[in-house]
């Protein structure tokens, strides 16, 4: 048996995951040297635990010929060994990673969510991606307050203080929304480069956000509605990060002041202990350690919003204030860095999203974009959240490059990189929506490729 | 009888209405607290702080409490980008940077981009030093703006910042005019109704085409 036919029998019908992201360093050690029997490299004798438990597939359950026992474990651990639940240490190489080199201050960084091993729509909390400007910070909830005022004493008749227990008191609404910084798939502006899906959409997550609408805290302040338009949202981080947000949101109450996320309290990470959500927003705007709103007559011009998160178009000038997250999507299975064990079955899946509304629908394409077929729906379709996507499909061990195109319910459609860049160069690396390719080859390995 | 009911339903009103004013939900900030909480500053140059510094002071500031990430000329890229850089006295005079054309981000400076000396003023004073935003006094963030805008070429040597000549500053900012809000992504109303934007139209518009398309 070649090496190249033990590796198709141990991984026969199922996606081998990327050699990294998915796996930790002992993982990742493994699958490298398992890619070196791939290509036909040599393989030294200490390598051999390799070489055993890949040529042995008839020892694995479920292999064909195997007698397969039901498990028998023994006595199992405790009640409350770990009083706050864990992965399983199976699963402990599926972690948000940063990327090396993206910038040269931790504290002013992103790590991405590994989008391609997660099912369903939700992100667990732990795993949600994360970008900050000066490092993130745990505020005492006994001390945090939110600072209701107005840019002039006239706009806003009663400023208030409002404690995180005062916030819990009142009404609460919970809702299931995606949260995508605009800079997503900015390494992809001019060139496939992102090795995984991690790396090339990693920095979008969707959760449950449970909290007050925003406009209920203004009213009780008194807001002037007819001429405070704009909201200045303000964090109690270092960068003191500040947004201006338009009024119009928060009279559609979609506005929340956040204090839950999936069930519990808001990480750390994520805006603990209060965070503004914006749905439909890029994730800069959801002001995370929320301690001020202000409401005034004019767009703020703030820092994040006139120096950074602007997009810079061919002719020099730039486009300010573009908040909006367009319709968008991605194949997570297969994609960029796994390998097809063997032709056969797989159901190509994915998620789409809009920052206009619901998912309408999404096409899945095996050929690069000449023919298209509808893809199922499957599970809830919500306003500005992601939306699962599964589409069968028999690969026949060709070539293929395997795209996905979301329409949302305003009728945009996904573009390609080629009618995206027409229209607005390749300057910008914020508000990329192309449609993502992933190039299947012969030996089953799946690449980053672009088909411009 | 009608009379009664609409009674009726205006007190139900009423005691709605008290439950919607959520008692002892929150409480009235004070003047005082208003005035420290009130960090930024805003976007309109005629309700600047009454603060000032010269380019000189700035200097001095500027080299103990800025210079180690952004270098002495303001230049240096190896931690943040460039402050200063890449401006021309005809971006100047034009309020547009022809270097912003085809440039990657690691090539702009502050200066290149900067639409309002407020934006400036405003980071500065409640960011910076990195780690350590709020600790310069509103003088000392005047004095090191200053510096900075006699650094990228905007102003002399002998400038002094405050209220009197900021709009001098700001309408020699290299890129003032550089700016545009005409598109579809911003998610309120739109500019003819008083906003900003085209309300949201979607581009570039593309057609769902199922077979035989243009890849």
């Amino acid at each position: 048996m070649t090496e190249r036919e033990v590796m198709i029998g141990t991984g026969a019908g199922r996606v081998l995951p990327a050699p990294e992201n998915h796996l930790c360093d002992a993982d990742l050690q493994r699958l490298t040297l398992s890619r070196r029997h791939l290509m036909g490299l040599a393989v030294s004798a200490t390598l051999a635990p390799v070489a055993v438990t890949a040529a042995a597939p008839t020892g694995l359950p479920g292999a064909p010929g195997s007698a397969t026992p039901p498990p028998a474990y023994g006595l199992g651990q405790p009640v409350a060994a770990h009083p706050y639940g864990q992965p399983s240490r199976h699963q402990r190489g599926l972690e948000r990673r940063a990327l090396k080199g993206l910038s040269p201050v931790p504290q002013n960084s992103a790590s991405f969510t590994p989008l391609q091993g997660l099912f369903g729509i939700i992100t667990p909390s732990g795993l949600h991606y994360e970008r900050h400007h000066s490092g993130w910070i745990d505020p005492d909830p006994r001390e945090h307050q939110l600072m209701i005022s107005g840019a002039e004493p006239a706009l806003i008749n009663k400023p208030m203080l409002f404690s995180v227990d005062d916030l819990l008191r009142l009404p609460a609404v919970s809702r299931m929304h995606f949260l995508e910084c605009s800079g997503n798939t900015g390494m992809e502006r001019q060139r496939a480069v992102a090795p995984t899906v991690q790396y090339s959409h990693g920095l979008l997550s969707c959760s449950e956000f449970t909290g007050v609408p925003l406009r209920l805290l203004l009213e009780r302040c008194g807001v002037d509605f007819r001429r405070a338009r704009y909201v200045l949202a303000e964090g109690a981080d270092a960068a003191a990060l500040t947004r201006t947000i338009p009024m119009e949101l928060v009279e559609r109450d979609e506005v929340l002041v956040a204090y839950g996320q999936n069930g519990e309290h808001l990480r750390p990470e994520n805006g603990f202990p209060l965070r503004l959500v914006v749905p439909g927003v890029q994730g800069v705007s959801w002001v995370k350690w929320l301690r001020r709103i202000e409401v005034g007559e004019a767009p703020y011009n703030t820092r994040d919003e006139a120096l950074k998160y602007i997009d810079l178009m061919p002719d020099g000038m730039h486009r300010q204030y573009t908040s909006l997250q367009e319709v968008k999507s991605v194949i997570l299975s297969p994609s960029g860095g796994q390998t097809l064990g063997s032709p056969g079955f797989y159901a190509i899946t994915g998620v789409a999203w809009s920052g206009r509304g619901k998912i309408r629908g999404v096409d899945v394409s095996m050929d690069g974009g000449r023919s298209w077929r509808s893809a199922q729906l499957t599970g809830a379709v919500l306003d500005k959240c992601l939306t699962r996507f599964h589409c069968d499909w028999v690969w026949d061990g060709n070539e293929a490059i395997l795209q996905s195109r979301a329409v949302d319910e305003a009728g945009h459609v996904q573009p390609t990189h080629t009618v995206l860049r027409a229209a607005r160069g390749t300057g910008s690396i914020y508000h990329n929506n192309a449609i993502q390719s992933w190039g299947v080859e012969r030996s089953g390995e799946v690449r980053n490729v672009q088909v411009v | 009888m009608y009379r009664w009911c609409s009674l009726a339903t205006l007190l139900l009103g009423l005691v709605a209405g008290a439950w919607a004013d959520y008692p002892g939900v929150g409480r009235p900030a004070t003047q005082a607290e208003l005035a420290l909480w009130d960090s930024d500053i805003g976007p309109d140059l005629q309700r600047l702080p009454a603060a000032r510094g010269s380019v000189l002071e700035g200097q001095a500031i500027y080299a103990a409490q800025c210079a180690a990430c952004h270098g002495d000329d303001g230049r240096a890229t190896e931690i943040f980008y460039a402050l200063a850089g890449g401006v021309t006295a005809a971006d100047v005079a034009s309020g547009r940077v022809a270097g912003l054309q085809g440039a990657e981000p690691s090539e702009v400076s502050t200066f290149m981009l900067l639409p309002s000396l407020t934006t400036l003023l405003d980071y500065t004073a409640r960011a910076m030093p990195f780690g350590a935003g709020g600790s310069l006094s509103t003088d000392e963030v005047f004095a090191v703006t200053a510096y900075l805008l006699h650094l990228a070429g905007v102003v002399d040597g002998d400038f002094v910042l405050d209220r009197s000549s900021a709009e001098l500053a700001q309408q020699r900012l290299p890129n003032r005019n550089g700016f545009s809000t005409d598109h579809g992504l911003w998610p309120g109303a739109a500019a003819v109704d008083g906003g900003m934007g085209n309300g949201g139209i979607p581009e570039p518009d593309t057609v769902r085409c199922m077979a035989d398309c243009d890849p």
